[in-house]
């Protein structure tokens, strides 16, 4: 796929410059290097994520659309299937042929139809309804099942960190 | 005289100390020695040896006379060159750079001053056309230029007579523009493979550089035919190779330059057939002169030695690159075949619609079964790596199940890769080769065993110093802001490089501590670091008003210079949005009672 990924790239954001969708901006993180972009997605409504203001990192590899990209947040984030660190687990973004957890099928995982806007999309949805089945985060995936009222204060807590608000008394 | 030795040791004195491909990558890898750190040594030392030539004129009027005289008696001058002695002897110039070639300090001043040229033009060069160069292109620049170093500073010191010294002058000036033009020539290539110059700005530029570089080499092998005559067959075969390199390059880059200029971007499918077959030709043509200059080394080399080693090493490399080359190529183009005879090519119904692996216009398409259509280069990348449809996920017939045998056979045929095994305990090295088949030879096993640490031929990386762990620590905080510093360096500790931890950092290798200090600190209410992000968001808010024309921005490159970028811009106004909207929300009521509303 040789010399196409940089093209692709650059119609993707020019079609997310022209018709951003709701709530998410993505951009290179410099123009000069189209493959590594920094992007925001807002916490999907009426969940414990609601109206936080998220921001990641995605790093394409120079065969894209054939390989997925990789995603991180750059900030803390409390979730079932982000690790501790931010990246996120999440089976659109694994490629054909690995798997690791081993609870996916191959038609959930990457394929060339998936664009930054559409893994954005996902990322927003799976905010919302987390995967316990197979946790990048144990802990969190523990506290979701277990003890939602304490996952939704740190999830508050975290949302009021993104949106520069003081912490709620606990 | 000590910034002088400090140089000639940066020059040639590093890359002596080890015939190894460890020392390649290491160097490579290392950022203590900067081109531009290079570049002002180099420039101080070249304006003190130019001092000393100007003081050495003025103070002694009699030098002149003197070199005049010696220049006229030069008979090896005016015989072997055909240079007219009675006219050049008088120039001033001419004078100087007979003084200074004569002078064993300024010798070396003078080479230094030519690689510090060299350096600058290719700094230029750089900057000029790429702008700034990714990480991983600085890295393969860096080896491409080290490892051709290495090779020549293990020609000149093993395989050419010792007696021949008085010959490293012209050497030096060969290897240096021979590594000049393989580090351009690497860079290039890379940009060109994964970057299609049509697209960028900068596609003339790329141009002009393709055929500077072509010139260059050119005039390269114009130079060496001109003074065939004073060399013997060995060094003139590896001169010749050298040159044959340089113009195979080049010529790549100048046809990959012109199959993706706006002549043929009419033709899309023809084009990517074209730069396919260049790729692979020049490739294996590369590979396979390298294998052969590899392999008059080592018959030249005298007797049995190390240096025969990594010759051999060097001509199993080449070899695997080229038979893995082939191999690949093979199933492509099996599998181009398993689609040109299962999937129909139409023409696609909707005149707009667009492949959803590189989302241009479809045109003249594949069909699969399920209907879904592809570019035949699309599909046969995805392909190569997945059997179903992108769109749909339904399996198809896999070309790659016929393959897979021939992948067996593959590495049997490739044995050579496994053959020469190393395996260290401790400081023994023991390189076991296992015999097989090598072309038509057939191989018999024997081993070796060193006991001094020669792993770093196999790539092994020694063991960084404190300082560069700092800088590398750099390099990863400069990505990873967010992550702490003990864990990086524990990192880099084992993997040796910047590169390879940022790779584990992203592939999740590195082990996370399930109860960081992450989580206790979003519940800690730290009164000092909310005012801060207070002032800074209010800061960020002043700016979004005043640039509010942000979202009429169409997209051009020519406005990525406004003080706030796009993304910037955007954040300011979502985070605004955001808030108010939480603000009124319920989980605010807390906030509200403070009389945080805005």
């Amino acid at each position: 796929m040789a010399g196409y990924a940089l093209k692709r790239l650059m119609t993707e954001y020019k079609e997310l410059t022209t018709r951003p969708p709701e709530g998410i901006i993505a951009a290179p993180i410099d123009e000069d290097n189209f493959f590594e972009w920094e992007c925001l997605i807002t916490g999907p409504d009426d969940t414990c994520f609601a109206n936080g203001v998220f921001p990641a990192r995605i790093v394409f590899p120079q065969d894209y659309p054939l390989s997925p990209p990789k995603m991180r947040f750059t900030c803390n984030i409390f979730h079932p299937n982000i690790y501790a660190d931010g990246r996120v687990c999440i089976s659109i973004l694994h490629a054909p042929g690995d798997d690791p957890t081993g609870y996916e099928s191959s038609n959930e995982r990457w394929s060339p139809v998936q664009s930054i806007e559409k893994i954005l999309l996902s990322v927003v949805s799976m905010l919302a309804e987390p995967n316990d089945e197979s946790p990048a985060n144990v802990s969190a995936a523990k506290m979701w099942r277990e003890d939602r009222q304490q996952f939704e204060k740190i999830a508050d807590s975290l949302v009021r960190k993104t949106l520069c608000l003081p912490a709620s008394e606990l | 005289m000590d910034v002088y030795l400090v140089q000639r040791q940066m020059n040639t004195g590093n890359r002596r100390r080890d015939n190894s491909m460890g020392l390649v990558n290491f160097l490579s890898k290392s950022s203590i020695i900067s081109l531009d750190a290079y570049i002002a040594i180099s420039t101080i030392v070249t304006i003190i040896g130019a001092g000393s030539v100007a003081t050495a004129f003025h103070s002694q009027p009699e030098l002149q006379r003197l070199l005049e005289e010696e220049l006229k008696n030069n008979t090896r001058l005016s015989d072997s060159y055909g240079l007219n002695t009675e006219h050049l002897s008088t120039l001033t110039s001419f004078q100087v750079v007979h003084y200074v070639l004569s002078d064993s300090v300024l010798i070396w001043v003078a080479i230094n001053y030519y690689f510090t040229m060299l350096a600058i033009a290719t700094r230029v060069l750089i900057k000029v056309v790429f702008k700034e160069l990714s990480r991983q292109e600085e890295t393969m620049a860096r080896h491409a230029f080290f490892s051709y170093c290495l090779l020549s500073v293990v020609y000149l010191a093993v395989v050419m007579n010792p007696q021949q010294s008085n010959r490293v002058l012209p050497w030096m000036v060969w290897t240096g523009l021979c590594g000049f033009l393989s580090s351009m020539h690497f860079i290039t290539c890379q940009r060109l493979k994964y970057i299609s110059p049509s697209v960028g700005q900068g596609g003339w530029k790329m141009t002009f550089l393709s055929m500077f570089l072509f010139v260059v080499s050119i005039y390269m092998s114009v130079l060496v035919l001109k003074f065939q005559h004073h060399l013997t067959w060995q060094p003139a075969l590896l001169l010749y190779i050298d040159c044959l390199l340089a113009i195979v390059r080049s010529t790549y880059i100048l046809l990959r330059c012109m199959s993706s200029s706006r002549l043929f971007s009419s033709r899309p499918d023809s084009v990517r057939h074209f730069n396919y077959w260049l790729e692979l030709g020049t490739n294996i043509t590369c590979e396979f002169l390298q294998m052969l200059n590899y392999a008059q080394l080592t018959l030249v080399s005298p007797g049995l030695n190390l240096t025969c080693i990594f010759f051999i090493y060097h001509i199993k490399l080449t070899y695997s690159c080229m038979i893995e080359s082939l191999n690949r190529h093979k199933s492509h183009k099996r599998i181009f075949a398993h689609i040109e005879t299962t999937y129909p090519s139409v023409k696609c119904e909707n005149s707009d619609d667009r492949c959803v692996v590189c989302w241009e216009l479809l045109g003249e398409s594949r069909r699969l079964p399920c209907s879904h259509q592809f570019h035949d280069w699309c599909l046969m990348w995805w392909m190569a790596q997945d059997s179903s449809c992108p769109t749909c996920r339904v399996q198809l017939p896999s070309p790659l199940e016929s393959t897979s045998s021939s992948n067996i056979n593959n590495n049997n045929g490739g044995g050579l890769v496994d053959a020469i095994t190393a395996e260290q305990t401790g400081n023994n090295t023991t390189f076991r080769f296992n015999g097989g088949n090598f072309a038509f030879v057939r191989l018999p096993p024997f081993t070796i065993e060193i006991s001094t640490g020669l792993g770093p031929i196999f790539g092994q990386i020694s063991q960084p110093t404190e300082e560069q762990l700092q800088s590398m620590l750099e390099q990863v905080r400069e990505m990873f802001p967010q992550m702490s510093a003990d864990t990086i360096l524990q990192d880099l500790r084992g993997s040796g490089s910047a590169q390879s931890t940022i790779e584990n950092i992203l592939e999740g290798r590195i082990g996370w501590n399930m109860t960081s200090p992450l989580l206790t600190n979003v519940l800690e209410n730290d009164e000092t670091e909310e005012s801060e992000t207070e002032n800074d968001f209010e800061e960020s808010l002043e700016t979004s008003t005043e640039s509010n024309e942000g979202r009429e921005r169409t997209w051009t490159k020519s406005e990525s210079s406004e003080e706030l970028s796009y993304f910037e811009i955007q954040r300011a106004k979502m985070i605004e949005t955001y808030r108010k909207k939480y603000l009124a929300s319920e989980k605010a009521a807390d906030l509200r009672e403070k009389g945080i509303l805005e």
